[in-house]
């Protein structure tokens, strides 16, 4: 059904193209589209800015997810952590990512390094957020049993209750993720080489196809990771099997 | 009585003409020209042109009323890219991005810029910050470069260069010789004061500001980089050609007056560039007066503003069709009536005797 759907939507798409019932100009065909992504795959462009890109994401998505989830942990479990910090991500948390650009271009020295703090601003809050609600909900019956039987404190922190705010987390690293990946293409496109990067170059020089290639590798490579995020969450949460609809 | 029985008659009839001509006379048609331009004394004829009032009382001799909407773009891709979607009917922008628009907006319904006039040759410098030893393109080796986005005048004279010079380029941190930024003239001038890159390569008057701010010198001319190669041109939108060709021509016209009076009334042409460039550039008028005066008067970047669209201008353009050709940054090689309107520009100059 869903092939049968892309099938007509893709067939449609050329059509309108074609009989020019639409500007040529600003709409590329499909099938124009695919020529660009062949051209771009067989110069090996397409793959080092897919490189770049992956590293970017990689270095922030890291570096958001190593300090989310403990600060998370932290402000959901103890409530005079939570009273300290949560002004301060509530004041940041409403900035979009993007708005941080212009400050961070000046503030850091390499484009690499702007980029990966753009990064890690699109994934952080997500987690942190998700983390937070997962230690925050943690059913108190659990602890308390947990503490009947002689679990210390921190037993109670990393063994009970993060396993209670495990699809919480897991759904707070999901969100940051996509966040994140949108994050990569807009701090590329002020400079750092990537997918942004490219799509800005093609932009200037006016090949809307190529333009939608990339956008097509953007979207695929999405995908991907949210595919990759749930399938860790099925292996991670296979006890919620029962408990839940999914996994 | 019969005097005022003649008066109220006379009144009459009077007011019966003037409401016939009110109503019935030819008016004259009122048009918005679009017209884009960069804040560059390159692009001087432009200002000359609005700023002397000339379209607007030529055009209503043809029968037009005209409305003149200006749009000042930082550089040659974004104005084209405006253009190529129909925001534009007349820009004076670097032969490249005219070029790049052609070649993809061939065959796709989208207006053609059509190149009618010469702008201006040359004009263009490489400024390196003082504290970056520039002896030869060699030592560019791991520097940053500003420039405009791929496709502009500058854009495609670097890369070319760079090539002559065997020396590769890419964006920053991807391992190249050299590393390109891009950007638009006052955040380049802005990234090369905060030493975010060591060069620069923009158009007047941006090398004279920097260089009159303290900020870096002048270390090679874009004449240098490319001998005596055309820069800016008047483009027209085919759509408006072939809709107002007596419009066109008449553009055509003032732009090779403007161009001439340029080269004959230098204080006149110092004072509009002045006022236009302080009001784009956010300066004071004194501080813009001075670096214009370099540009025009001391030309310490070679800036020529030929007043005809010569055979050595245009072979120069076409060689730049294949250099994008090389890069590329087109998917095709464009014709030289592809890109030009010769028939245009020839009638234009036939009609002011030349």
């Amino acid at each position: 059904m869903g092939s049968l759907s892309i099938t007509s939507f893709l067939v449609i798409w050329e059509g309108v193209v074609r009989l020019r019932l639409l500007p040529t100009y600003a709409l590329p065909a499909p099938t124009d589209v695919l020529r660009a992504l062949y051209i771009h795959v067989s110069s090996g462009v397409l793959l080092t800015a897919t490189y770049h890109s992956l590293v970017h994401l990689t270095l922030g998505f890291a570096a958001a997810t190593l300090i989310a989830i403990p600060l998370g942990m932290l402000s959901g479990w103890f409530r005079r952590v939570e009273l300290s910090i949560d002004p301060i991500i509530e004041l940041f948390r409403p900035i979009p990512p993007i708005a941080w650009i212009p400050f961070a271009l000046l503030f850091f020295a390499t484009f690499l390094e702007a980029s990966v703090f753009i990064i890690f601003i699109g994934g952080f809050f997500p987690i942190f957020t998700n983390t937070y609600f997962g230690f925050k909900n943690v059913p108190k019956s659990l602890v308390e049993v947990a503490a009947s039987m002689g679990a210390r404190q921190h037993d109670l922190l990393l063994k009970v209750a993060f396993g209670a705010a495990l699809p919480s987390i897991l759904t707070g690293l999901r969100v940051g993720l996509g966040v994140a990946w949108m994050c990569v293409v807009a701090a590329e496109m002020f400079g750092a080489p990537g997918l942004g990067y490219m799509i800005m170059e093609m932009r200037y020089l006016h090949d809307i196809a190529a333009v939608a290639a990339y956008m097509l590798v953007i979207g695929v490579l999405g995908f991907a990771f949210e595919r990759l995020i749930r399938f860790a969450e099925s292996k991670l949460l296979k006890w919620r099997k029962g408990f839940t609809l999914e996994v | 009585m019969r005097f005022y029985k003649a008066l109220i008659l006379a009144l009459v009839i009077i007011i019966l003409l003037s409401a016939t001509y009110v109503l019935f006379a030819p008016k004259a048609e009122k048009l918005v020209i679009r017209i884009g331009y960069q804040p560059s004394t390159h692009q001087i004829a432009e200002f000359i042109i609005v700023e002397k009032g000339w379209l607007i009382e030529e055009a209503s001799k043809l029968g037009y009323e005209i409305e003149i909407e200006e749009y000042v773009f930082p550089s040659g891709p974004p104005e084209m890219e405006s253009f190529m979607s129909g925001k534009l009917d007349v820009a004076y922008v670097g032969a490249t991005p005219a070029i790049v628009e052609v070649s993809q907006a061939l065959g796709k319904g989208a207006p053609l810029a059509k190149i009618v006039g010469s702008v201006n040759l040359a004009g263009s410098a490489l400024v390196v910050r003082f504290d970056f030893n520039y002896t030869n393109p060699e030592s560019l080796k791991g520097a940053k470069v500003g420039v405009f986005p791929p496709g502009s005048i500058q854009d495609t004279i670097l890369k070319h260069w760079l090539k002559l010079n065997n020396l590769t380029y890419g964006p920053p941190e991807s391992g190249a010789d050299v590393s390109i930024v891009k950007g638009g003239p006052q955040e380049l001038v802005e990234a090369l004061a905060a030493k975010k890159v060591d060069a620069v390569l923009l158009p007047d008057p941006a090398p004279q500001i920097l260089e009159a701010k303290g900020i870096g010198y002048i270390a090679v001319k874009s004449s240098e980089m490319w001998l005596n190669h055309p820069c800016c041109v008047l483009t027209i939108s085919d759509k408006f050609i072939s809709e107002h060709r007596d419009l066109a021509k008449l553009i055509v016209k003032l732009h090779i007056k403007a161009q001439k009076f340029i080269n004959e009334h230098v204080n006149e042409t110092i004072e509009i560039a002045t006022k236009r460039l302080s009001k784009d550039w956010g300066y004071n008028e004194s501080f813009v007066r001075m670096v214009v005066e370099k540009s025009l008067v001391e030309k310490v970047t070679d800036l020529i503003f030929p007043a005809e669209l010569s055979q050595d201008t245009i072979n120069g353009i076409m060689s730049y069709a294949q250099v994008l050709y090389e890069l590329g940054n087109i998917p095709t090689l464009p014709s030289q009536s592809d890109l030009f309107d010769l028939s245009l520009y020839n009638e234009a100059l036939a009609e002011l005797g030349g």
